[in-house]
């Protein structure tokens, strides 16, 4: 699913990089390099041969006003423009308020934003429109960072044909993800391959919020995998938001004996007319909790396997699907 | 491409082939930009020679390819026959207009397994348009932040989507139709397969307002969503699932949704296949609320607000207990 000989290279270079971290961790507090902006600015009509540092002076990429750019700094976009794939190893808050289009087309088999920075570092991505054009492989791609925020994005036609997701998270430490607003459409291409996939290795775990997210016409909508990794596991919350048309399942919690519990709270969303279960939960510890959802016309609705467990707050709409049903394994009483 | 691929998925871990084509068909860009200082050429599209209309901007795009919006303009409309992206995301108003009377705004007849998105748009029929967006066919339309308004044509709707699927979210669809039979969205398959999933949307002052029509022929039928929205205002009915005996289902869910002031009935189903499953929605001041016949089905959850209405608030048929 995904690059596996780059996630191999990245996570030796983050294995030294945390090595080195801690042994340089008492100069980490030094202000910036001089150089180095706290706030960049890309418009289309810019160059990478300027500073970035005012309107005037922009960058034409991201990746030129990422490099001009201080760690825990800002990068603005002026206006509409195509601003080029990016790999982020710092912290750093890319930001489009409505001026326009903050586009990136991805290539065959690329990623649009490869995030591997360090442990503390947060990055936000604000107003981007990131576009596999039926080949590009990944969206989003998170490998490390301490947190990763979400706004206002559009993420799609990521079908790279040996794989394709809209955003995965693989971090083997421990990372946060906090997404609102967000379109995730029309992503994957191989069986397996997802919208949204939460998966961590290692040792790593997972939180992370979904807040009026569309998940449509993917191949699998969401997938929270514990099943790769040992740590604290998958913590998700996804609430006001719709996962609709994915060719396979609508959403999996899934894992396997000895490994990372994956746990849902889905709420108040509308989970329909997946090709799919509606919602599978697999594992000995894998939970999804259901408070105020409309589960209907998935091939089948929600389903519990392998000692899954689905927990309903008995407020849940589940008819109208194409085969069976399905039925919660236990329920919560509000208090 | 969605279908093949719903049966792999059923089948197991196959991999599937390469099914798009492939996005740069020898030459054509994969980023197509407009502006209204632009010039139509064969070759239009990179940032400083932009083309000046959607039509020639489609023309010169690759399949699978985008098309930005760099200014607020006047873009024409657009005739779509393959995969394709158009996004405008706040860079002014991005208007799509019919050329003369009777056309649309957006005409889409793509391939079987094309995906196409339009994202930012405001298309105005300007009275004499037919539709704002005409799906005949495609994979799958994903419509976002648009407005639909104006198309006032005899038989003219807002939308009108004939298969596959249809998402539209955060999208105001206002002042369409003329005839009784016209309005904001049609959902109308000639026996072929629809779903759609409409959010936030509004539907207001058209003449029906949402009409899940099962008449066109025999087949799987439209399924529809709608949630967290307003329908209010229209001349005729606000929602309408309807269809004849041995023609296809028209099914809808509505939910979270607001049905009010519509000069016709709130929320109605009528014929054998048609059902319409109520959750959590307030429907007043309707000349009625709620009703079902010649065999349609309203389903309540036992939590919908209907009262107030000019005449009869009406009734579900049946109910639905949650679990």
């Amino acid at each position: 699913m995904f690059d596996r000989e780059r996630r191999t290279i990245m996570r030796k270079i983050i294995l030294s990089t945390v090595t080195l971290g801690a042994l340089l961790a008492p100069l980490l507090p030094a202000a910036p390099a001089l150089a180095l902006n706290q706030k960049s600015y890309v418009s289309s009509a810019g160059s990478d041969a300027n500073s970035c540092a005012n309107v005037a002076n922009a960058c034409a990429t991201f990746g030129g006003a990422i490099t001009n750019t201080a760690a825990g700094g800002e990068v603005s976009v002026v206006g509409t423009g195509d601003y080029g794939t990016i790999t982020i190893n710092k912290a750093i808050n890319i930001t489009n308020d409505g001026a326009g289009e903050a586009g990136m087309t991805v290539g065959n088999g690329l990623t649009g934003i490869f995030i591997i920075a360090g442990v503390g570092d947060v990055v936000s991505l604000r107003g981007l429109v990131l576009d596999g054009q039926g080949v590009g492989n990944a969206g989003i791609q998170v490998n490390a960072a301490s947190a990763v925020h979400v706004q206002n994005c559009v993420i799609r036609n990521f079908e790279f044909s040996n794989g394709g997701f809209g955003i995965g998270m693989i971090s083997s430490g421990n990372t946060a993800l906090f997404m609102s607003d967000t379109i995730i459409f029309n992503n994957g291409a191989k069986a397996g391959s997802s919208g949204i996939v939460i998966g961590p290795s290692g040792s790593g775990s997972a939180n992370v919020v979904l807040d009026r997210v569309h998940v449509e016409n993917n191949v699998i909508g969401m997938w929270v995998r514990g099943g790769s990794s040992s740590g604290g596991g998958v913590h998700l919350v996804m609430r006001d938001s719709v996962v609709s048309g994915n060719a396979s399942h609508g959403v999996i919690a899934d894992t396997l004996p000895g490994k990372s519990p994956a746990f849902i709270v889905l709420e108040r969303s509308s989970v329909l007319n997946n090709g799919g279960i509606g919602l599978l939960v697999n594992g000995p510890g894998a939970t999804v909790l259901l408070n105020d959802n409309t589960v209907i016309r998935n091939a089948v609705g929600i389903s519990p396997q392998g000692s899954g467990q689905i927990i309903s707050y008995g407020n849940n709409r589940v008819n109208n699907n194409v085969g069976p049903d399905g039925t919660p394994t236990g329920s919560y009483s509000p208090i | 491409m969605r279908k093949i691929l719903l049966a792999t998925a059923a089948f197991g871990a196959m991999i599937v082939p390469a099914l798009q084509s492939a996005p740069a068909s020898a030459g054509a860009p994969g980023k197509v930009w407009v502006s209204n200082a632009g010039t139509d050429t064969a070759t239009c599209g990179a940032t400083a020679t932009p083309c000046k209309t959607l039509l020639t901007a489609v023309a010169n795009v690759a399949a699978g390819g985008d098309i930005g919006v760099l200014t607020p303009g006047d873009y024409g409309l657009a005739v779509i026959g393959k995969a394709v992206n158009i996004t405008n995301d706040g860079m002014g108003e991005a208007l799509v207009q019919p050329l003369g009377a009777l056309q649309f705004g957006v005409h889409i007849n793509a391939g079987a397994g094309d995906v196409v998105t339009l994202r930012g748009l405001v298309m105005d029929g300007q009275v004499s348009g037919v539709n704002g967006i005409a799906v005949v066919q495609a994979s799958a339309v994903h419509v976002q932040n648009c407005v639909i308004r104006n198309f006032e044509a005899i038989n003219a709707f807002g939308i009108e989507h004939e298969g596959g699927q249809l998402f539209v979210s955060d999208t105001m669809i206002l002042n369409n139709g003329s005839n009784a039979t016209s309005g904001g969205i049609h959902v109308y398959t000639f026996g072929k397969n629809a779903s759609v999933v409409l959010d936030r949307i509004h539907m207001e002052n058209n003449v029906r307002g949402l009409w899940v029509d099962g008449t066109g022929g025999a087949g799987p039928g439209a399924h529809v969503l709608i949630r967290d929205s307003v329908v209010s205002g229209n001349a005729s009915d606000g929602i309408l699932a309807s269809t004849t005996p041995g023609l296809s289902p028209a099914f809808i869910v509505v939910e979270h949704t607001t049905s009010v002031s519509n000069a016709g009935t709130g929320i109605r189903t009528d014929g054998p296949g048609a059902t319409i499953l109520l959750n959590d929605d307030t429907v007043t001041r309707n000349s009625v609320g709620i009703g079902a016949a010649n065999g349609g089905q309203l389903i309540s959850y036992g939590n919908n607000k209907v009262n107030n209405n000019i005449g009869p608030d009406g009734a579900p048929t049946g109910s639905y207990s949650p679990i």
